[in-house]
Formats: structure tokens, sequence, C-alpha cells
């Protein structure tokens, strides 16, 4: 972790230290990061994601259909892929383009349960293809960045508060790079969640309401061997800190299907290009097993 | 001695939304002997009724629970049984399973009894872990039938066994 100073990793724990009573509260269906826990054994889910993001000059829009399965209560994985469209370029980029292939494994390796909590540990393996050169390593739902990611998930709920942590690192690729040798990015997600109603529950039918609050970041070393682009990128002002702040909502039809409003504000950065995403995601939970196969 | 089931209660740990709720019912309620399945969403605690000359799987409902990815405080089951010849340690054969009554509550006369299952993932990990020490018994670390506490044949040797306390 040699491209990690000092003053970065007291500034990340401090501002877990600060941030934690504030963060606690909501229900673990994040809206920028996943989980520890994972979705019922066969369970299927198809999950639309799109983002707007306006720089003035270049509005781009992304469409990111993924589909998440369960393969029992400790392995979910996950493929997805992102179409951009960007205004600015040129006339023939002024379509939508596949820009990234994603995926991810997520093994739940700890669990503890009582009454209405539980306590998560899951650790996370994605994988991202990306045509972009230049990107914020933030998303791990979008993938834009290409390269390996590994990161540790821990899940704290308790009625209607969510707690979740998550940190990891991104090897980010290059060409001609061997993967351990890349750009190597530290990644946090600190997440937290309020169910705002129904509570008391009476039925499943009844529409849930979730406020998330996330905070996203990353904190990146540039290799000596990196290339130009970056290097010049980096000179305009780009941090080696960047972190964003994402409140959102989220509505729970019928116990079945989530629709997740949100949006990403710059909280530390110099980097002019960063300015708010807009994300709607739409998701459905198929349950695959038939009356009488065992569960 | 044979017993009927008609249906059980099942506490279940680590819920917190409507949304986890229904992946457990969903996943209970594919299992072929169970007819109806209600839970209520506040305590978390699921009633379910068996169909009707059904052997009730308990190792089915239990891995259904944990299938869905969470854990079982409790289970509990009703029973109509003749108890004339019930004592402490006896075993009863229900379906393909064996059932060893750890403990009874002699006040029970031919009537409806809960039975209440202690064995590893029907209980919690604490429980579990303190009648681990004061039941010092092989077919209670396995939930295997063994010479040991039932005369068993070689085919036997097997079956699986719960172990419940027996409870008016």
């Amino acid at each position: 972790m040699s491209f990690l100073r000092v003053k970065d990793l007291q500034f990340f724990f401090f501002a877990v230290l600060l941030l934690n009573p504030i963060l606690i509260f909501s229900q673990e269906l994040f809206i920028s990061t996943e989980p520890a826990s994972n979705r019922p054994k066969g369970v299927l889910i198809t999950k639309l994601g799109t983002s707007y993001q306006s720089t003035g000059s270049d509005n781009t829009i992304e469409i990111m259909p993924k589909c998440m399965y369960s393969f029992n209560a400790k392995i979910m994985g996950s493929l997805g892929v992102t179409t951009k469209y960007t205004q600015l370029i040129s006339p023939e980029s002024q379509r939508f383009i596949a820009t990234s292939f994603n995926g991810f494994l997520k093994y739940r390796f700890l669990n503890f349960d009582s009454k209405h909590k539980h306590f998560r540990m899951a650790a996370l393996v994605s994988f991202s293809t990306s045509k972009n050169e230049l990107c914020t390593p933030l998303s791990p739902e979008g993938g834009i960045c290409k390269g390996l990611s590994i990161r540790l998930i821990q899940t704290y709920l308790h009625k209607r508060f969510a707690f979740s942590g998550d940190c990891g690192l991104l090897f980010q690729n290059q060409t001609g790079v061997a993967l351990f040798e890349q750009q190597k990015v530290f990644t946090y997600i600190l997440s937290s969640g309020y169910l705002i109603r129904p509570y008391p529950y009476r039925s499943y039918k009844e529409t849930n309401w979730n406020f998330y609050l996330e905070w996203l970041g990353n904190i990146s070393r540039y290799p000596s061997n990196t290339s130009d682009v970056l290097e010049n990128y980096r000179k305009e002002g780009a941090t080696d800190h960047y972190s964003e702040i994402s409140p959102g909502l989220q509505f729970i039809f019928r116990s079945r299907s989530r629709l997740d409003l949100s949006c990403r504000v710059p909280a530390i950065s110099k980097n002019s290009v960063n300015t708010p995403d807009f994300m709607i995601y739409v998701a459905y939970e198929h349950y695959l097993y038939s009356k009488g196969k065992q569960p | 001695m044979a017993i009927q089931i008609p249906e059980a209660t099942i506490g279940i740990d680590g819920l917190t939304c409507s949304m986890c709720s229904f992946a457990v019912e969903q996943s209970i309620r594919k299992l072929e002997f169970v007819d109806s399945f209600h839970m209520d969403l506040n305590e978390n605690v699921a009633t379910i009724i068996f169909k009707n000359n059904h052997f009730a799987d308990f190792e089915l409902l239990v891995l259904a629970v944990m299938n869905a990815g969470f854990s079982v405080r409790f289970l509990h089951a009703s029973c109509i049984m003749e108890n004339d010849a019930v004592s402490d340690g006896m075993h009863i054969k229900y379906g393909t399973n064996l059932i060893h009554i750890i403990e009874w509550d002699p006040s029970v006369q031919n009537k409806k009894v809960a039975l209440s299952f202690i064995d590893k993932n029907t209980i919690s990990p604490k429980k579990y872990k303190k009648y681990l020490e004061s039941i010092n018994k092989e077919c209670y670390k396995t939930m295997r039938s063994t010479p040991e506490c039932h005369s068993t044949s070689k085919n036997e040797m097997q079956v699986k066994v719960f172990h419940v306390i027996l409870k008016s």
C-alpha cells in the first residue's frame, strides 16, 4: 500500500469516525454498492441503470443493463454492460456504444444473525473492460474503469438502519503492464440507509421507502510508466484523492421490484470534469425455482 | 408410536425488511409438503401448515430458510400424540426421520403438544452451544441414529434424528 500517503489514510479514518454516527440510518439494498448479503438461492435479478451527466458543452447518458444471480446464500455473481451516448466529440460518436462489460463474484464468508439485525462480511472480485481511457473508479455498478478490483464489504443492519463499509484495491489496466504493476487505486464506499416507511409492516404489498446516503472515494497514485494522457490529465488538476457524496431515494414495490433515484456530487476534487451525475435504477427479482423443487 | 405434525412455527433471525421476508416465504412455499404460509412481518415468525398425510421434512424447511440467507431462531411443531409410552430418551418415527425426546412435561396427556427442536441450525448458535455441553450424546452432535441412544439396525444408522423438548 506504498502508493497511499499517511495523510490520505488519516483523512479516510477521520472521515469514517466523523460520519459513522450520522450515517447509521437504512435498508441494505444500497444504490451505489453491493451489500455483504446475497439474495436468496435461485433468484435472478434484472437491473437497468441510467445515468445522466452534463458538463455544459458535453452531455452524457449511460444505460447499464445488468443481471445478477444468487447461486446460494453465500455466492452471487453478476454480468453487465454499459452503453454510453455522448453529444460532444463528433457527430458519428453521437449514438449509443458499448463502453464496458463488467461483472463480479461475491462470497459471503461471515454471518451473524439475531432478531431484527445482522452483521455480514463478504469478499468481492469484480472486473471491467472499458473503452474510457480516463475514468474515476467510483462505480462498481457501471464498471467505467478497465481493470480488476478486489473488495471487502461489511454490512450491519439493525431494524430500520443499515450501514455498510466497502474498501478495496482496483488494479487499473494499462496496455502492456502486468496486472499487479498496474495503477493501483484504493477505493472505499460508506453507505447508510434508513427505512422511512412503512413501519410497522402490514403487508408485502406496501411500498417501502428508503433513504440512502453514500460516500464513495478513491485514493490513487499514478505509476512512473503512466501514459502521457493520464499524466496530462493529472497535471490539469485531477487529485489523488477523489470522492463523491450520493444521496438517494429507493422505492420497493410489492417486495420484489425496486426503483432507485440518486445523484452524485463531487465532494473532494479539484477536477472540474466531474460534475453531478443523476442516476435511475430499476430492478426486478425473478424466483426461478418451481413448485416441488427443492430451493 | 406414530405422530402427525400438522403445523410448525419458525422464528427467523436476520430479517429486517419485507423484501427479505418475502424471499423466505418464496423459498418455503416451494416445498412440496407446505400447504400454507403466514409471516408475521414485524416479529419475523412464520406459521406453516403442512399438507394432510404429508411428511414434513424439517431438514428441508431449515435449509429453505438458510438458502434464503437467514437463520432459524426457533422451530416449534405442534403434533397430536398418545403419551402413554412417552419417556425421556424415547424415539418416535416420523416419516424417514426419528424424533428423539430429550425432555418432556409429564402433565402432557393425550393432547396437542409442542415439539421444540434443539438441533444445530434450529436454534441460535449460542443456545446450541449450551445444549451441546449438557447433552452428551453422539446422536445430538451428528444428528444421526447411533446404537448408543437407539437400538438401530445397520440400515437405520444413517437415519436423521431430530432432538426435541416436548411441552404441553
